[in-house]
Parts: structure tokens; sequence; C-alpha cells
């Protein structure tokens, strides 16, 4: 709904009169609000707030699994990892890259293929069943099937490009050079629920807009641009919030494809592997994999408040 | 909704006639039918293969057929007992299931219907703090669980979190969803009288079925994956869940605290095809509740 | 009234736990062991419990510093003698125990194990299996390529064509490109079998062939902060492993980085032998139907008496927290001493008791292995242990092998100049270093 032309100017108010209209406001809005949302609060401190303070507090030390004291050291590890630690700097980049361009990539392929999706042909149920296959499949073992798949001198992948003549094969996952991309690629296969998400945004637009379009002779390609992207931008942000949240805490994907250190090469490092290692490999550094892990947080929520910020452009709240 | 039908459309300027959209359209559903099957495909040929075969070589075909052999491995290994890993898993499930869907909802309906100072504020939080690596979280978490005591006690550490609302993905798409709901019922239902909490329980939220299959989509294969979840506080292997099912496999050689033993790809790829089988049969009952419980999610920001 | 309850019942719950642990005035004793020993030693505890009243409750699969680490930890904690620098925080001083012994002294032990495990002049745990870097080779490989072993090493028709303790690092490339086949594809040689493998992912080969050159990662005498890699004896043990798989087909024989990633390997049954290795994987070797055996490892051209190889030992000790340490002790001395070792080497586990050789040999026939083990103990005498540094592991698989996988295929990002590498992880090992503690 539109805002009126005219703005209702707003008397001045009384002490009194303010707070009897908080008063009104707690009896049929705030007291709701937390009579529903109270429990979220609850959980929301116990499981998350409880333990992101301990571990703010662990990081400020330098304890480790094995010793029974810790030292305070105030920002030292913070320090560290900002301005000495190679590996903290190579982890965050790897990570960036990451997130960035495979988020791109699922997020292009989900949006294509449920344009694929939505045709009107027979059989598109079993075509659905299969699109959202990959996604079930336990992460433990994918990244095994794929190692398999993207071997350079076994795998199906080289097999069938060789057969079309090339002779120099890419190395996949073997070269540190091309060992991050070929996980951007794997990663790219998770398109399962996202893809979903999409198709059922575009099944929410009604007919009629493409109708008209159609009449007044526009091309797919702009009834595209036009009427679908605009209409689904509110599902497009859901989509985008969820992708970067998966690229930024892959874990299991890495882990088996680097072999659980950044294999090849620490090419394979991504933030959440490096932090794992700090903590749970000699000599388990507990306080610093805390620190690196509250400084991984504070860019988590810079990207995120951009992309908050960035929605403000792209997607429209409502269509009547 | 229809999908639009087949016209003589323009695309780019050129016409195509009717016949080319379907074949075209075919074509590539085909090709990435495939691209998406190789898994699979990759999946089932190592489940036919020899030990030797399928843990040392990367063959596109089987040279050896055990498929047989591997199935009988699999189904009478001493530990495997899948019935009861898969009531384990159902018993996490039903009840995180039933958690989130009645606490996120009831605070994605706070977000959507009521007015609090700072509500914005508290959402992003909220959200933002569901980015933080999840296995820095459940150190604490996990110190709590084993000084209470409670660590393995009916799997409680597993979906006790799921009471609390701790979901806010869950919590996004029920907000999305409630906020689609007609303002006009709502206000008749509280002119008859009817209570806040009343009007949720019995208007709001069965009208929000599809959201509800969504959860239980989602967590039905979120759980029978999780892996480590249950490893960090199950030790009894009475107690194991679907996801041990192929983990036990994994590690069956892994005996001499050597990291290059050597893994037997058939069985794992046996007892993941027969883990499988369940999910399948889910999603294909499934599909058209989840599909259906997004459609409404879009028309409203 | 409420919030009195809500208060009392908070504080029950955080000290209740911490009451009931005090008081735990039963004798049970906790251990925690791998996955894989589960049911393995019932017979041993029930022995003990026999012996001394004392009940052994064990965990089976529980990671141990998740364990520790939420103060959850069992009376008697496996360690390693690779972590036990890092770990020592957690575990007591066994010495003044070992010291009221009188059936028992740390003797008993190999001396370069013992030394791993004592620090500053206490001993923190005791050894009850060990590994040790040994030549593995495939038998039947071996006898296929017989008559061009023969002729390329120039032995007699009775001699045995299997790796001998007294060869060299040339006697182990000339049997490893004898034994690496390979189809000419145009100019470029393909491969279907490599004589030996190479190992990229962590140091089991590269630092043997580093001690016995004589070189060493650090630098002695400073305090393990100076990385040594470009020493001459490293740069030319270096060069040795990347020619291995780099070099022309008069010498390589084995399988560069690319090779190593597809179907090459000794478990494969395709790679003739194996330097360095580790003893858990014996297993997986007899569960694939291998026809192994093992041999001393190859010394450099003029240096029969190099030390290299490597040592370590699975260890166990006795918690910090623990209220029972005497009764653990009692525990430590039988599960670490003969009856223990026993009952592990049924299992493939060979105990770290200088005695473990008569101990094998006095053994019934059907509980010895089908291979040369007296090998393991004639390469334990020769054994380095690991330097004694925490970091160690970290730096090695961080800044060394990361840069020497570069030398181990072409393609881009590769690397081809062996000093110019070892210089850089010079570099970043030492900035490393320094930042950490300070120039």
């Amino acid at each position: 709904m539109e805002d009126a032309e005219v703005v209702v100017k707003r008397p001045k108010l009384t002490k009194a009169q303010r707070t009897k209209q908080l008063k009104r406001n707690y009896q049929t809005n705030y007291k709701f609000f937390l009579i529903f949302g109270g429990i979220a609060i609850v959980g929301f401190f116990l499981f998350y707030f409880y333990p992101i303070i301990r571990t703010f507090i662990l990081s400020l030390t330098d304890k480790t699994i094995y010793s029974d004291s810790a030292n305070y050291v105030a920002l030292e590890n913070y320090m560290y990892a900002i301005t000495k630690d190679a590996m903290f700097a190579k982890s965050i980049k790897q990570t960036m890259i990451f997130a960035i361009i495979s988020g791109i990539s699922v997020l292009v392929t989900s949006l294509l293929l449920a344009i694929l999706l939505n045709s009107k042909v027979k059989f598109i149920g079993v075509f659905r069943t299969i699109y959202f296959l990959p996604f079930i499949i336990p992460s433990f073992a994918v990244g095994a099937v794929y190692k398999n798949l993207f071997n350079p001198t076994t795998g199906l992948i080289n097999n069938i490009i060789s057969l079309f003549g090339v002779t120099d094969l890419p190395l996949w996952y073997i070269s540190p050079y091309s060992a991050l991309r070929t996980m951007i690629l794997i990663s790219s296969f998770g398109f399962g629920v996202k893809m979903l998400v999409f198709l059922a945004a575009i099944q929410g637009i009604p007919e009629q807009y493409y109708e008209v379009a159609e009449l007044e002779g526009a091309s797919k390609v702009s009834q595209f641009f036009k009427i679908t992207l605009p209409l689904i931008s509110p599902m497009l942000f859901f989509n985008v919030i969820l992708i970067t949240i998966d690229g930024l805490r892959s874990f299991s994907l890495a882990f088996v494809m680097g072999n659980g250190n950044g294999w090849p090469s620490n090419s394979t490092l991504l933030f959440p592997i490096y932090m794992f290692m700090t903590a749970f490999n000699a000599p388990f550094r507990l306080g610093y994999a805390a620190a690196m892990a509250w400084l991984f947080f504070l860019i988590i929520l810079a990207l995120t408040g951009l992309q908050f910020l960035l929605s403000k452009f792209y997607v429209q709240k409502d269509i009547t | 909704m229809e999908s639009p039908e087949f016209k003589d459309t323009k695309l780019h300027g050129k016409t195509l006639s009717k016949k080319t959209q379907k074949v075209l359209t075919y074509f590539f559903l085909i090709l990435f039918a495939i691209v998406a099957l190789l898994p699979f495909y990759y999946l089932i040929i190592t489940a036919m293969k020899d030990l030797n075969e399928a843990s040392t070589q990367s063959t596109m075909w089987p040279h050896s057929f055990a498929l047989w052999d591997n199935i009988k491995f699999v189904v009478t290994y001493q530990d495997y007992n899948v019935v009861r890993m898969f009531a384990n898993t159902m018993f996490i499930f039903v009840l995180k299931t039933l958690g989130t869907v009645l606490t996120c909802s009831m605070a994605a309906y706070a977000f959507a219907m009521y007015k609090f100072p700072g509500k914005k504020v508290i959402f992003f939080v909220m959200l933002s703090t569901m980015m933080i690596p999840g296995e820095l979280l459940g150190i604490p978490i996990y110190e709590f669980f084993v000084n209470t005591g409670l660590k393995e006690v009916a799997y409680i550490p597993l979906w006790i979190a799921s009471w609390f609302a701790t979901d806010v993905f869950i919590i996004f798409l029920f907000r999305q969803f409630f906020m689609t709901v007609p303002k006009a019922l709502i206000e008749a239902a509280r002119v008859d009288g009817y209570g806040e909490v009343r009007i949720f329980f019995k208007i709001v939220l069965p009208l929000n079925k599809p959201v509800i299959a969504t959860v239980i989509l989602l967590y039905f294969i979120g759980t029978y994956n999780d892996l480590y979840g249950p490893a960090l506080y199950i030790s009894e292997k009475a107690q194991w869940v679907m996801a041990n099912s192929i983990s036990i496999f994994e590690n069956l050689f892994n005996v001499g605290g050597s990291s290059s033993f050597v893994v037997p790809w058939n069985y794992v790829s046996v007892a993941s095809l027969i883990a499988l089988i369940p999910v399948i049969i889910l999603f294909s009952f499934m599909q058209k509740q989840f599909l259906q419980s997004v459609t409404g999610v879009g028309i409203k920001g | 009234m409420k919030r009195t309850f809500l208060l009392v019942a908070a504080i029950l719950t955080f000290t209740a736990p911490l009451l009931a642990s005090c008081t735990d005035t039963s004798n049970v004793l906790k251990i925690a062991l791998d996955a894989e020993d589960e049911g393995r030693y019932d017979e041993l505890f029930a022995y003990f419990t026999a012996q001394t009243g004392y009940p052994i409750a064990a965990t089976y699969g529980q990671d141990i510093s998740k364990l520790i680490g939420t103060k959850d930890e069992p009376d008697i904690i496996k360690t390693r003698t690779v972590a036990v620098t890092s770990m020592k925080e957690s575990l007591i001083d066994l010495t003044p125990y070992i010291d009221a012994e009188t059936t028992m002294n740390v003797d008993q032990y190999i001396d370069s194990i013992m030394d791993a495990l004592t620090i500053d002049g206490k001993v923190y745990a005791l050894p009850t299996s060990i590994n040790t870097s040994l030549l593995y080779y495939n038998k039947d490989l071996f006898d296929a390529s017989a008559t061009e072993l023969r002729a390329g090493l120039g032995l007699g028709e009775t001699d045995s064509v299997y790796p001998q303790a007294d060869w060299s690092y040339a006697d182990f490339q000339t049997a490893g490109v004898i034994l690496s086949k390979y189809t000419l594809d145009g100019t470029t040689p393909v491969y279907t079998q490599f004589g030996a493998e190479a190992q990229l992912n962590w140091w089991g080969e590269w630092l043997v062939y580093v001690n016995q050159m004589g070189g060493s990662f650090y630098e002695p005498g400073t305090d393990n902060h100076v990385c040594a890699v470009t020493s001459p004896e490293a740069i030319a043990a270096t060069e040795f492993f990347v020619e291995k798989s780099m070099g022309d087909v008069n010498h390589k024989f084995a399988p560069n980085a690319i090779e190593s990633a597809s179907s090459f390997g000794f478990m494969s049954g395709n790679v003739a032998m194996v330097l360095g290795g580790h003893m858990g994987d014996w297993y997986s070797y007899d569960a694939l139907g291998l026809n192994w055996d093992i041999a001393m490892l190859p010394t450099p051209v003029g240096r029969p008496d190099a030390q290299g190889g490597e040592i370590s030992a699975d260890a166990f000790g006795i918690s910090v927290r623990s209220h029972k340490a005497e009764q653990a002790f009692s525990f430590l001395k039988l599960w670490a001493g003969t009856e223990g070792a026993s009952e592990m080497y049924k299992y493939g586990k060979v105990g770290a008791l200088k005695s473990m050789e008569t101990l094998i040999a006095s053994l019934p026939e059907n509980e010895t292995k089908d291979i040369s083990i007296s090998v393991v103990f004639r390469a334990v005498e020769k054994a380095v242990t690991l330097p004694n540094e925490k970091d160690f592991s970290k730096v090695v698989r961080e800044m060394a092998m990361s840069e020497l996988y570069k030398l181990m295929y072409t393609g881009r990002g590769s690397e081809s100049d062996v000093t110019l590498v070892l210089t850089r992880i010079k570099t970043n090992v030492d900035k490393y270093y320094s930042d950490l503690y300070g120039a």
C-alpha cells in the first residue's frame, strides 16, 4: 500500500500520553511478540549468545586443549592472526574466492535449472526428482565420489573430454593451481534446495503477465529480465543469503578433497578447515582458533550487511 | 500455477516453432539429468566392484562383479544393525521436527505479526549468528551437556536446540509465509473474540502445511546424513544412527593409526545405497507439498 | 519463591557433577581406547581385575582431545611420542611411581622411545606399540621381474632378488627402475607399474632421506627454531627424492603427483616398494591380499651406517585429574608390560619392550606373522625420533611438504629448482618461529 500523499502531522504528546500509548502498544503488540517469540530469544541466548561469549573469552587466552590453566593475553591472538599468520590470510582469501564464485555459479545454475524445470513437458516430475538427487548423498561420501570422477588420468570427466580430442587434459584437484576451481565446480552441484525455491517462486508468477507480454511482442529474453527476475527478487535475496552462508561455512567437501589439511599446497585451505586444524591438530591451540573464528565472524557480518544493503536495490517487496 | 504454453514465440528476435522449443527443452533436460545422475552412476558401479578394484582403482565400468558378495558382507556385518539405526534416527528426527515446527513458527509469527522496538535489529543479529562456524559453538555446548550428565540421555543434545527455535532459516521461511495470510481473516477472528494464541493454533498454523512439509523434508535429509553431531555425543553402538551405517565401512581398516589405510569403497557404496532408499521414497511423495510451500513466499517480500 | 528455586536448581546443576567426581570412591579405572580395540582386551582386563580387584571401564572410539577438553577424561590416557609434548600438561609425572617399583623400570623399553617420552627428566607415559620406517616390498612383483633384477643388480642364480639389508640408494634405484614398466606413446613414456611410491602427504619419506644423508630439519642447538633444509645434505636428499619421481626413464621409478593420484599405489598392487610407510598399514595390506614383506631401509652410497628412518610409539599416561593414580599405575605396568604386549601383538602391534623380539620368537607358530619381523628390531636400532618440538608437524605439513609438492609435477604452478624451493621453505619456517617467539 502506498503512503497517502498527505502527511499526517503527529501531534506532540505529553509524557503521560506517551506512557499511555506505550502501555497500549504493550497490550496489543509487545506482549504477544514476547509470548510467541520469547522462546526463540531464550534459545538464542542459550545456544548462540552463551557459546559466543565463552568463545570470545577463550580467544583472549592462550589456552590449548591439554593445558589445565590458561594465560590471559588480551588481543595478542587477534594481532597475530591479522599481522603475522600467513596461513590465516591464505585461508580467508581462499574462502572468499570460493564463497563468491561458487555462490554465483550455484545461483545461476539453480535459476537456469528452475526455468528449465518449469517447462510443461511430460515426465517433468521425474526430472525434478532426478535433479534433486545429488542433494541427498551424504556429504562425507560426496567428496570421495567426486574425487574419483575428476581424477585426471582415470576419471570419467577427463575420459569424456578426451573423446573430443583434447590432449592437454586439466589436472583438476591435483594441481594447486586448479584445485580450488575444481572444488568450486563440484560445489555447483549443490543446487538442490535453491533450485526448488526458485522453481516455486517462478511458478508463483501469474500467467497473465507473460500473456500480455507475448501479445505486445516481447521476446523471451526480455520477458525474463522484465517480468521473471523482478518478481522473484525476494526469493533471489533469500537464496543469496543461503548460498553465502553455505559457501562460507563449507567444510565437508574441502575436508575430503584436501585430505583434511588444504592439500595440495594449501590451495584448498578454507577457513573452517584451518580453524579445525589449529584447534585439533598439534599443538591444539584452542584460544587462538577462537580468536580466528571471531575475526571470521566479523568478516561474515560485514558481508551479510553488505548484501542486505544491496538488496534494497533489486528486491521488490510488492507486486500488486 | 501453469507454465507458459508453447506457442510460436520470439527468442532474441528469431521465431522458434513449437516443435523446436520442445526438442530444445528435452535436450537440455536430459543433458543436465545425466550430469545430476553421474554421482549416482558412480555409486552404483562402485557397489558392484570387488574390494580391490573399488578401493584402489578408478575404473568407469566394473571389471569385477561382486555385487552380491558386497551386499552379503554389508548386511551380515556384525555391527550393521540398520533397522535399529533407522529407528534411532527417526526418534531424533521426529523430536527435532516437532520442536522446530512448534517453536520456529511461533517465533516467526512474532516477527511477522507484532511490533516490537528494535525488531529488525534483533532479526539481523539472529541471522548473522547463524553464520558462525558451528564447530566452535559446539565446544561450550558440549561441555555443558557433559557437566549436566545429559550427554547420552535419549539423544537430548541432538534435538533439544530445536525446541528453542534455533533454526533461523526456518523462522525466515515461516515468516515469509505468514506475511501472506490475509489480515482480514485474523481481524475477523479477533472480532469474534478469539484470543491471539487461539488464532495462531487454530487458524494460521493449519494454513501453513506446505512449510511444515518443507521442514519435514529438509530435516529428514539433514538428520539422516548428520555424522558429526552423533559422533560428538554418542559412544554406544546401540545408539548409532543412519550416518554411522555408512561410516563404519569407511573406517573398516582404520586400525593401526596410519592415515593411509585402505577404504573399501564397494562396501561404503552398498551401505550408502541401502541408506538412500527411504530418502528417495520420502522425496517422491513430498515433492508437491514442498513446492507448494514456497509458492506463497515469493509474492510478498 | 520461584527465583530462589531457580537459583538453587542452577547451582545444583553446575556443582553436582563436580561433587560427584571428587567423591567417586569406587575403584573403577577408566581408559579410552580406539574404536577397533573393542572386545580385544577383555581377557586382559579380567585378568587384571582378578589380580588387583580394580575393575576396568573402557570406552572406545572417543576422541581423547574432546574428552580432555571437556574435563570428561578417563584415568588412563592414550598419547603418542609425537603428541606428548603438547599433552604433557594433562599427564602426571610417572617417575615417582616407577622409582618405587621393583619389578620394572624404564630401561626395559627402547631407549629412543623413552627419551621421547621423557621431558625435563619427567616420564609422562609408557609406550605400548611402535612404528618405524621400513622398506616394504611386493614379492609377486619382484618375482615377476626376477631375471632382469639378477642382471641389473649383479646377483647370482641362487641369490634372493628381494631387497637386502645392505642395499644402498644405488641398489634401490636400480631395482626400482627395473620394476618400473612403461610403454612409449610416441616419445612419452606411459607407465603401467612403478618401482616405489612417492610419499607426498607427510614427511614419512622425505625426512628419512634428509636424516640419512646427515642433515636434519632443524639446526642443532637452536632449540628447534631455525630450519636447516638448505644444508648441502638436505639439498642432496631432496634432489634424490625429486629425481625418483621426475627423472628421465633411466632414473624415474616412482609416480609423480599426478600419477600418485590415479590408480598407482602399493595397495593397488602396481607399485613394488614403499620407503617409510607405517606399520598401521599392515592390516590393510593383509586385507587386500598382498604378498608383502619388509626389509631394512637402503642407505646412501658410502654411508652404510646412516641413521634415519623414523621411530614413534603409542603410549599411555595417567590424567592429572585422576584420583586413582596409584591404581592406574598398577594397570599401566601390566598394559605396557609383557602381558599387554603379547595381547597387542595378536592384532599386529609391536610393543616397545627391548625384550619384544624374544617374546615374539617364543610365540606359538600360529600367532606369528609370515614376514621378516626381526627387520623391525634392526631398523629400530638405526631409527631417529622426531624433533621434540610442538609445532613440528604443523610446520612440516603447512610449509615444507606443501612447497615440496610443487616440485613433484609438471604443469601450471609447478617448480623445478630444488634449491629455490628449499630456500623458500627455510625463509618461511624461520619467519614463523621468529614471529612466534620473537627474534
